[in-house]
């Protein structure tokens, strides 16, 4: 009887131990889309490291990721954008994005140490359509303190008293000279409807 | 020392008269001024001065990771963070959007979460009755107390020197040089 109570006791103990925040936005953001499997094309804009954190437990473990769009109006994701982090003790890392636009940073090896500062080497195309061989660059105006979902700022409900808005490449006028293309068929993810 | 502190108790009567402004706004905006007899006070140093602090405190600690969240004990608006606008009045006012700075508003707010952050103390502080150093706010940057944002600067530096200088001002003359705080931004 002693033994079950101490059982029970050591239950309870474990399930008050939960964030009820995290909780909350992991259950926010729901299940998996039927035709998408988890892998790393899922979830593009969604706070990664909500899950893929010590808390969600999710596999692999990140150090930091987000997913690259092509303009602050669509969800039209950009490939092979570079995403350079410059972190506090002058190391640099860079992440490429794929082509649903997600960029991670697995926990290994070594680890960028916060603040970081970040910029964004966005591919460019001629009006046509065509790649070019130019980047151009856009940077944070602020720092990453601490968070290593970049969802978690520059969110999917866009610009907000609490939000900066999805990360994207072109300006409203650079929206026609530098278009980017659709998702490739042959890619596995699928961009987010709606702004949320 | 007793020079000092009615020094510090007459000059700091504009930083205690802000506080309880706000405090008071506050209280009526909520519907609960029913019942004090008495109105919160701290002794809080100059808001002046605290308009040269306010810049450092928003670009060095109020991203929307850290200080610029409203769950925050330490609450921090700014143009890099976190924005006030209640009711949406002012569709400009969203994070980053260095088109709108900061607002006077936002640094008056930001003026009550650092007085409010440890009340007794702060008015233990600029009374000269305790060391700068007793403060979380300024423990916490330089890593001398636990913080999650880890070690933000150094003791001594022209961050440090701002902040610990704005706290000392009401009661040291001279205590903080204007340059340290440009300074520390341009850093």
């Amino acid at each position: 009887m002693k033994r079950a109570n101490l059982i029970s006791l050591a239950l309870a103990l474990g399930a008050g131990c939960g964030n009820p925040i995290a909780d909350d936005q992991i259950e926010f953001w729901g299940d998996e889309l039927p035709n998408v499997p988890a892998s790393e094309h899922h979830r593009p804009g969604q706070p990664c490291v909500l899950c893929h954190g010590v808390y969600g437990g999710a596999a692999p473990e990140m150090v930091l990721g987000g997913t690259i769009f092509a303009d602050q109006y669509s969800f039209t994701p950009v490939e092979g954008a570079e995403v350079v982090v410059y972190d506090a003790v002058g190391d640099v890392y860079t992440m490429t994005s794929n082509c649903i636009g997600n960029f991670f940073m697995e926990k290994e090896g070594n680890l960028p140490q916060f603040p970081l500062a970040v910029e964004v080497r966005c591919p460019t195309y001629d009006s046509a359509g065509n790649k070019l061989e130019s980047t151009k660059i856009r940077s944070m105006n602020s720092w990453i303190s601490r968070d290593g979902s970049c969802a978690t700022c520059h969110s999917l409900r866009g610009t907000q008293v609490d939000s900066t808005g999805w990360i994207f490449c072109n300006d409203p006028t650079e929206i026609q000279s530098n278009p980017y293309p659709a998702v490739p068929s042959s890619c596995p993810g699928e961009p987010p409807k709606e702004a949320q | 020392m007793k020079r000092n502190v009615e020094r510090a108790r007459a000059s700091s009567r504009w930083g205690a008269l802000a506080v309880l402004s706000g405090v008071a706004t506050f209280a009526v905006a909520q519907g609960c001024v029913e019942g004090l007899t008495a109105a919160p006070t701290v002794d809080c140093p100059p808001f002046e001065d605290f308009k040269k602090v306010s810049p450092l405190l928003e670009q060095r600690c109020g991203t929307l990771d850290c200080h610029g969240n409203t769950a925050r004990p330490l609450r921090l608006y700014g143009q890099y963070g976190l924005r006030f606008n209640p009711d949406d009045e002012d569709e400009d006012l969203y994070t980053g959007n260095l088109g709108s700075p900061t607002t006077a508003e936002e640094v008056e707010r930001n003026y009550f979460a650092v007085c409010g952050l440890e009340p007794e103390k702060m008015e233990a502080v600029t009374s000269g009755q305790q060391p700068p150093d007793s403060l979380t706010l300024v423990r916490k940057p330089r890593l001398t107390e636990k913080h999650k944002g880890g070690r933000i600067w150094n003791e001594g530096k022209v961050e440090d020197r701002c902040v610990v200088g704005w706290i000392q001002a009401d009661y040291e003359e001279g205590a903080m040089p204007p340059e340290d705080c440009a300074d520390a931004l341009a850093d």
